[in-house]
């Protein structure tokens, strides 16, 4: 643990990726959401 | 089709005035791309000005530009018939020894998007702002033949050199034209100057995925599909910022006096530039500073990178100082201009965040509806935004260097347009390129953690997404029943006229006059001038149709009849169901001009529908 602390692996490695995979399911949620819409338009709901 | 012909004649035209330029200022060390966009920033900048001298001169006639035109191009054609050849050569080669390569998928989507986005273009004009203002403008110009001072009108006394363009697409053939040139092939151009950025921080595949992003932003949809001037204005200023990123890098002040150029192109197509010139001599001041330059080493290339913006716009803005005693109207003589349409909802500074959050997505957060006169920038650009800080010290130090500066131009520009009366993507544009020109360096990243086909997966399926959802593509019973029509249209089933009647002029709640009113306009007296009480849009209109704010809000009669005769204004037009939303909206008590008690004054000489056209009977007042 020590050793990855020491590395900064943790500051500028993993934590990026983690925050990138947040991100990304962020913005999967608003696209979804809009996927949803369109598609409801689509069928003309 | 003749549309298309003139469009790459004028590609043409416009590639040779610049290569011919280029070769005057003896311009070297340039790239393929920063070469290609060089000549198309110098040409079009140059035939802006060209048009621009002709019509202070009283000369923007057909019989004159079309031979100058047909002209320019034979000489360019006599003086490179030998790289025709070679030119097909290099294509047939390219073609011939061509590849697969999985980001290639992209690349096949943004075809298929630019040629969808060329069939739209190919149709007639039917955008709202186009109509009203950014055609109207040109195409007043040209039924005097000169450039002049619309008395009405406030968009003349903007910077125009857009709308030249626009002129020459009028006098070269049409509106189709003019949409073709300020819409379609901006947009292409924009995302070549996106390119050429891009590849001073990244390699040739991410930066044609930068570009393709930035061109399929739906910020950029609509824009495309009109006579707007913002495509222009961001073309001329982002490739500003590729000479001047080239300067940054090399040091060649050639490169940053080019750049001075272009960006006073951009300078004469709208305000905004302007703070990218302070934004750039700022850049210019440390940059020299850091360089060891003394104080007094520093000025002498910034007083001729600003003479030489200065000389390009000038013209522009000595016509407006000339016509309306105010070079940078309206902001001298009404600061305010704007602000009574209360578009500007943010109150306190640290809605910026919010107000990013609402350009970026088109939402409130988290998805509540928001409602903005513009498309968003959308997602893409931001998939990878985290990965910024992903090792970033690691990074070349120029590279780094560059990218901090595209982001704080970002913050600067959005910060000015927070503050501003309409806080919309499309008036920071070019900032917009920018960001996604520095999250080109986070798609490099991503690269790098992931898989690379699986990033390059992810992006199509959310540049498909986008395409699909938000950049207008014919899905939805009313886009598809402009789609069939615009099909019909291209096939030559129904004319012009027709497809503007079924488009536009009797489209439910289209805000345009029928085909019914204008026929029967058509038959006034051809000086007939009429004043619009709503946003009625001129351009189709056969006659003169007047737009001015504070007559659709004046509440005295005695003020609004000097007025009306002041700009010799002989009717009145207005649809009331309009009319009555304009009124809630703005939230004040319906129009003057609709009171029982004035109706001796105005006699209603025609209705259709819900449409009215009045005769002001200024006698009755007399008697």
């Amino acid at each position: 643990m020590k050793h990855i602390i020491k590395s900064k692996v943790l500051t500028k490695r993993i934590i990026p990726v983690i925050m990138e995979i947040i991100w990304i399911l962020f913005l999967y949620l608003i696209f979804f959401y809009d996927a949803i819409i369109y598609f409801k338009k689509i069928v003309g709901y | 089709m003749i549309d298309l012909i003139i469009l790459i004649m004028l590609i043409i035209v416009a590639y040779g005035i610049g290569n011919l330029i280029k070769e005057i200022l003896n311009i070297d060390n340039l790239t393929c791309s920063e070469n290609t966009l060089l000549c198309f920033g110098l040409g079009f900048g140059t035939l802006c000005l060209l048009v621009f001298m002709l019509g202070v001169m009283g000369l923007l006639l057909k019989k004159i530009v079309f031979p100058l035109f047909i002209c320019m191009f034979i000489i360019y054609l006599i003086r490179n018939i030998k790289k025709i050849p070679l030119f097909i050569k290099y294509i047939y080669n390219k073609l011939v020894n061509y590849h697969f390569n999985f980001y290639h998928i992209i690349f096949y989507i943004f075809i298929l998007y630019a040629a969808y986005n060329l069939f739209e273009c190919l149709t007639p004009v039917i955008n709202g702002d186009s109509l009203s203002a950014y055609l109207q403008v040109p195409s007043l110009y040209i039924k005097k033949g000169a450039i002049y001072n619309i008395d009405w009108m406030s968009w003349d006394d903007l910077p125009i050199y857009i709308q030249m363009l626009s002129s020459l697409g009028l006098l070269l053939s049409s509106d189709i034209l003019a949409q073709l040139i300020t819409g379609w092939l901006m947009g292409i151009l924009c995302s070549l100057a996106i390119y050429t950025i891009t590849r001073n921080v990244a390699n040739k595949e991410i930066s044609i995925i930068t570009a393709i992003i930035f061109y399929t932003i739906p910020t950029l949809s609509w824009l495309i599909y009109s006579v707007k001037i913002d495509l222009g204005y961001t073309f001329f200023e982002l490739s500003f910022w590729a000479l001047f990123i080239k300067w940054l890098k090399n040091g060649n002040f050639k490169y940053l006096y080019i750049s001075g150029i272009l960006l006073g192109f951009a300078i004469g197509s709208k305000y905004h530039a302007f703070f990218a010139l302070l934004f750039g001599v700022g850049v210019v001041i440390f940059k020299l500073l850091k360089s060891n330059f003394t104080i007094k080493q520093s000025v002498k290339p910034i007083l001729i990178f600003i003479s030489i913006v200065a000389a390009i716009s000038m013209p522009c803005y000595i016509k407006n100082y000339i016509y309306t005693g105010d070079p940078v109207y309206p902001f001298l003589t009404n600061p305010s201009w704007g602000s009574d349409e209360n578009v500007n909802s943010y109150k306190q500074p640290w809605e910026y965040i919010r107000y990013q959050y609402n350009i970026i997505t088109g939402k409130d957060f988290f998805i509540n509806h928001f409602s903005m006169s513009d498309k968003p920038i959308g997602i893409v650009p931001f998939l990878f935004f985290p990965l910024i800080f992903w090792n970033l010290s690691k990074r070349a130090t120029k590279t780094k260097l560059i990218v901090i500066i595209l982001c704080v131009y970002y913050i600067f520009l959005s910060g000015i347009m927070f503050l501003s009366v309409w806080p919309y993507p499309r008036h920071i544009l070019p900032a917009i390129g920018l960001l996604v020109v520095s999250s080109s360096i986070c798609i490099n990243k991503a690269y790098l953690i992931l898989k690379r086909d699986m990033v390059i997966t992810i992006l199509s399926v959310f540049l498909i997404g986008t395409i699909l959802m938000y950049d207008g593509l014919p899905i939805g019973s009313r886009s598809q029943f402009r789609f069939k029509r615009q099909l019909e249209y291209f096939q030559g089933k129904i004319t012009k006229e027709e497809y503007l009647r079924l488009i536009l002029f009797d489209r439910e709640n289209s805000g345009h006059m029928n085909s019914k009113m204008m026929q029967f306009v058509d038959t006034l007296e051809k000086d007939a001038r009429i004043l619009t009480l709503d946003y009625g849009n001129g351009y189709y209109v056969p006659r003169t149709l007047v737009k001015i704010p504070e007559l659709m809000i004046e509440r005295d009669i005695n003020t609004l009849l000097r007025k009306m005769r002041e700009n010799r204004i002989t009717y009145i037009y207005y649809s009331k169901s309009n009319i009555i939303k304009l009124y809630k909206q703005l939230n004040i008590p319906m129009h003057i001009v609709l009171n029982d008690n004035y109706s001796y004054i105005f006699d209603v000489i025609y209705n259709n529908n819900d449409q009215y056209l009045l005769k002001v009977n200024y006698d009755s007042i007399n008697k």
